[in-house]
């Protein structure tokens, strides 16, 4: 079983915070205790950069920052060698759409996204296409936010140089068919990246049996710290990886004229990365592992399917994303009340929910609106902060009309 | 609704809101200053004519939250037939009124009192003040 009122004990920010429902899971997550004394107790007793120091504390804190590098691949179903820390999913997308992807396009190659993609898995694909002349194409979605398919299939090609999906949408909640969008892909060549943003936290990924070329997630979005995230690769894509930096930790030799660079992953994290991040993700991963992730996720089901019940039942709302395969996420509209009045008025009564287009700007015009209210739903959420959420909109439709 | 919210949302820009002074499409013979809340993806377009010296033919277009619907709304009734310096007068006055910088509140009218609330809701700065920025901008670059 999966008790949120228990779980939320664990979250020191919440404790301090009674009243708070935190139902913004979607931009970040709340931390529990063991990740913030995981990052405090780094810098109390084990602060040293890594990779050089020869005394006791540098070599403990190398070898936390290594051993997370296990930690996250197990639980990815990848081999350490795969694992690149970056900066998060942004800085994850960039790096392969610049530092592999780019120098490979060409006049007349393409390159897929979905419609329903966050500017971060779309203006780096969109930028690389303009640098070199290939074309970017959106995967069309229907009226529920779910992913046509057929026009996928019809779109692939020899010419397709690389699909970039999102595994969840941030918006819709749609949970994309990954697997069977990287077989499809694969067939005419093309390498494929998943944007694992949403995902991670709930979802169970093994990448060898998804099969992505690339995975990139945030540890943020999963209990750790903002500014730390992890790009997979496979081993014959990140070899033939540019390296998105040039410096200090990612070289073998070096002369005034001439370098020999490092083995991948190291190759791609040059200088002095956020290992404190690296501590609290590595946490981040372990306190997850300890919850009943299967029971987590029915309870989050059940949870977001009582939440869009209620929602319906307030005269005018309208759910935009209604995927069949949905994560916890539901983004509505209210009659005459625009998402940010909606998210004031919740924000006075202690309940966070974004407000606006969630960084999907093309989207919101599909659906000619200009913006939602999303609230997202996490493992520390409860059933009358879903009540308090629903009566709080519907006071909202009637202050304002 | 709790009191915050009633002295955010205040009579005042509820009203306007539900019925804006000089919302719709603009004329075509308007200058446009276009004010877009990149938080948002909000936009506004205020048109306005410049007559000899004074501001005509007001009204704005667009779509937006209460705030910035009721904050256009008020600006296109203040600084309608307005000179150019008194109206960039008005445009400072009520910059001031929803900074919460500002130590006093200088608002001289109900319309202006009513958006000192939103110094309260550091968030809701832009919805209230980024019209107002943006006229003033184009009132200093006419000038010029």
């Amino acid at each position: 079983m999966h008790y949120p009122e228990q779980i939320r004990l664990q979250f020191p920010l919440l404790v301090r915070n009674p009243e708070l429902a935190w139902l913004d899971n979607a931009a970040t997550t709340q931390k529990p205790a063991q990740v913030i004394d995981a990052i405090r107790m780094l810098y109390e007793s084990d602060n040293a950069n890594i990779n050089r120091g020869l005394y006791d504390i540098a070599v403990r804190a190398t070898a936390g920052y290594e051993s997370v590098r296990k930690v996250v691949a197990e639980f990815i179903g990848a081999g350490e060698g795969n694992i690149v820390y970056t900066s998060g999913t942004t800085g994850g997308v960039n790096m392969v759409a610049r530092c592999y992807l780019q120098p490979k396009l060409k006049a007349g190659s393409e390159v897929l996204i979905s419609a329903m993609e966050h500017h971060a898995n779309l203006i780096p694909w969109q930028i690389a296409c303009k640098n070199s002349g290939a074309s970017l194409r959106v995967i069309p979605i229907d009226e529920d936010g779910v992913l046509n398919m057929g026009e996928f299939r019809n779109m692939l090609s020899a010419n397709t140089a690389m699909v970039a999906v999102t595994h969840v949408s941030n918006t819709l909640g749609t949970v994309n068919p990954v697997e069977e969008i990287i077989e499809l892909a694969h067939s005419v060549g093309a390498r494929v990246l998943v944007d694992a943003a949403q995902s991670i936290a709930h979802y169970p990924i093994d990448v060898s049996e998804m099969n992505a070329d690339f995975l990139a997630f945030s540890a943020h979005k999963m209990f750790g710290p903002t500014g730390i995230g992890v790009l997979y690769g496979k081993e014959e894509v990140l070899s033939e990886m540019e390296p998105p930096n040039y410096g200090g930790d990612m070289i073998r030799t070096v002369s005034y004229q001439d370098c020999t660079l490092a083995d991948i992953p190291r190759r791609l994290e040059a200088g002095t990365p956020h290992v404190a991040g690296v501590f609290g993700l590595g946490e981040a991963i372990r306190f997850i592992q300890h919850l009943d992730r299967t029971a987590v996720r029915e309870s989050l089901h059940d949870l977001t399917t009582y939440a869009t019940e209620q929602l319906l039942g307030v005269n005018g709302v309208t759910l935009i994303g209604r995927a069949p395969s949905k994560s916890s996420i539901l983004s509505f509209t209210a009659p005459g009340v625009h998402p940010h009045d909606m998210a004031t008025v919740l924000g006075t009564r202690q309940i966070a929910v974004r407000a606006g287009h969630h960084c999907t700007q093309p989207l919101m015009n599909h659906f000619g609106i200009s913006g939602t209210t999303r609230a997202s739903i996490s493992i520390y959420n409860t059933r009358d902060e879903i009540d308090r959420l629903v009566s709080g909109v519907r006071d909202a439709i009637n202050f304002f009309s | 609704m709790n009191d915050r919210l009633q002295e955010l949302y205040k009579s005042v820009i509820l009203a306007h809101h539900k019925n804006p002074v000089g919302f719709g499409p603009l004329a075509e013979h308007v200058q446009v200053v276009e004010a877009t809340n990149t938080m948002c993806g909000d936009t506004f377009r205020v048109g306005v004519s410049i007559q000899g010296d004074a501001l005509t033919d007001l009204g704005f277009e667009g779509h937006g939250c209460a705030i910035s619907r009721a904050s256009a709304s008020v600006l296109v009734k203040h600084l309608s037939g307005q000179n150019l310096k008194a109206a960039r007068g008005i445009c400072e006055e009520f910059l001031k009124v929803v900074d919460p910088e500002c130590q006093n509140n200088p608002a001289t009218s109900d319309d202006f009192e009513a958006f000192a609330a939103t110094r309260e809701f550091p968030g809701r700065h832009t919805c209230a003040a980024l019209v107002w920025e943006k006229m003033l901008e184009y009132l200093i670059a006419t000038a010029e």
